[in-house]
Formats: structure tokens, sequence, C-alpha cells
């Protein structure tokens, strides 16, 4: 005999949504599937099929992406970790003004650095052309063809401020992406 | 069109405005179910929907509750409570949930008093 925990629709539904949470932790996809079986199974108790309450919960690949947000944010924003944190935003850049301003600092902010970290290595590699330069009709940062030309002015400091934007595109990222993505809307 | 009120697209307009309204308390109204004893999730749905006529979705309160426990507010635990015949997962309050309770209530009455006050001044 086919109790209601048996249900082939009820089965069904389990296996959808626990294929559309695979990119959740296991522990945490069981959970949800295993609530989700507990829940159809009080709407029976309560009078109701099994057809009425798997529509209540909506296509079990839109019940699972609410689960999947909420994961990705909230695992981001306890975590503070980098990789998350921008995964996050990335994520939801299109949801929130707030989240796509913050994505955008972030970026320019890694630039900055990701350019400065470069010109840190070239200067390692190569000294004397790399640098701060000032001439009589120039004054920018990179590698000059002739030093003679021009005055470097940063001397061997140009690591230490390579260290200083990542440290501040680190901070900002914490920051401002931790302040955004708590004020992301809920979608369901 | 503009969608008076009283039509079929005013109608519309009128339950997505207040979907969007009741987004924005569905937090402070789970906090406030919990306040009281643990719940799980069907008992919150059936209180949200019937004391409050939040008109909440099913598909919802359970990704909200999960929310709600990776923020730490509430904690959660699969139980089998008198005489049920099958385990069924618990939400109650933490001390953080407790706190942010207090902070949400406190933002919700200041926000309803000063809109109260807009409304009444908007009347004829």
């Amino acid at each position: 005999m086919t109790t209601p925990a048996d249900h082939p629709k009820l089965a069904e539904y389990a296996r959808k949504l626990r294929w559309a949470l695979s990119a959740l932790p296991e522990a945490e996809r069981d959970g949800i599937v295993a609530e989700m079986r507990s829940h159809v199974l009080d709407r029976l108790d309560a009078g109701g099929t099994v057809e009425q309450a798997l529509a209540a919960l909506g296509p079990a690949e839109d019940y699972a992406r609410s689960f999947h947000d909420a994961y990705t944010v909230t695992t981001a924003i306890s975590s503070r970790r980098l990789p998350q944190l921008i995964s996050a935003l990335l994520h939801n850049v299109a949801r929130s003004a707030a989240v796509a301003a913050a994505a955008l600092v972030i970026f320019i902010a890694w630039a900055i650095a990701a350019v400065s970290v470069y010109l840190a290595a070239l200067k390692l590699s190569d000294p004397a052309h790399v640098g701060l330069w000032r001439g009589e009709n120039f004054e920018f940062i990179g590698i000059i063809d002739d030093p003679s030309t021009g005055q470097e002015l940063l001397g061997p400091w140009l690591p230490a401020i390579a260290l200083v934007f990542i440290l501040i595109a680190w901070g900002l990222t914490h920051i401002l992406g931790v302040w955004a993505l708590r004020r992301l809307p809920r979608q369901r | 069109m503009t969608g008076d009120a009283k039509s079929p697209k005013g109608a519309r307009r009128g339950e997505s405005r207040r979907a969007q309204l009741i987004k924005g308390v569905l937090d402070l109204a789970l906090l406030c179910i919990l306040k009281e004893r643990p719940h799980y999730g069907l008992e919150i749905l059936q209180r949200m929907n019937e004391e409050a006529e939040l008109d909440v979705a099913d598909g919802t309160i359970y990704p909200l509750l999960h929310r709600m426990e990776a923020s730490g507010f509430v904690s959660a635990e699969w139980r089998i409570e008198g005489d049920q015949a099958r385990p069924r997962k618990y939400y109650a309050l933490t001390p953080s949930g407790v706190a942010e309770l207090k902070s949400l209530s406190a933002d919700w009455r200041t926000l309803s008093t000063r809109m109260n006050a807009l409304i009444d001044k908007s009347k004829p």
C-alpha cells in the first residue's frame, strides 16, 4: 500500500528539489528536502492533497532558488570571506542599486590594486625604468624608456604602495560588500 | 487605462502593493510568533495568515526561516512533540533574535506612528 510519504508526485518534487539545490552542502540540502516532506505531510493532515501542497510551494526550481539566494547571501555575510562576498555581489548585482554601486566601487579598487601589483612586480625586475616619473613635460606612473629624462619619485615604495592598495580593496570589499548584501530585498 | 482600485488591473496593483508592504514586516511577524514559544513551519504560516492576515505563501516561509537561522536570530531542531506521529522541525528565538525583535518592534512603532500622522494630515 502506498503511504502519503511515498506519493509519486512528492517523490518527484523531492528529486527535482534536491537536484536544484545541488550547489548547497549536502546536509543543508537534506534538511530542506526533509522539511519540505514534513510540510507536505502536515498539509495532508490538515485535509489537503499532495498536489495542492506542492502547488502551494511553487515549482521546485523556484523554491530551490529562494534557498540558494538566501544561502549565498547569508554565507557571504557570516563568513566574510572574499570569494563568497564577491560571488554574492555578482549574483545579486541586478537586484539592488546598493549592490551595483558597491560592486562598481569594489571593482575599481581591485583594478587599481591589480595595476599597482603589476607595477610593483615590474619594479622588482626592472628597478631602473619603473616608478612614478616626473619630467619637464610629463608625470606618470609606469615604465620610462630613458630614465635620464625624468626623476623617479617613489623610490623603493612601489611594492609598499601596492600592498596598501590591496588592503584598501580588501577592506572595501568587506565593508561595502556586507553593507550592500544586508540591504538586498527578499525575492519571495 | 489608469487602473482604478475597482478594476481588475487596479485590484492587481493593490495586491502587488500589499505584497511589497507585507514583505517588509515578515521578519517582525515571525519573531513575534516565535517569542511566545517554539513553532514548526506550518504552525507559523497558519498564525501569520489567520491572525495577521499576511497572506504568506507556503514557499515563502521556509527560506525566511533558514535565512533567520543563518543570521542567528532563530535556532532549529527536529523533535517529536506530544502525540505527534513524526518529527517536525521546530524553530525557537535565540537571544540575538530577542534583541532583533526589540529593535524591529521599535522601528515599526516609530514608522507606523509617523505614517499614521502623515495619513491623518492628508485626509480631506
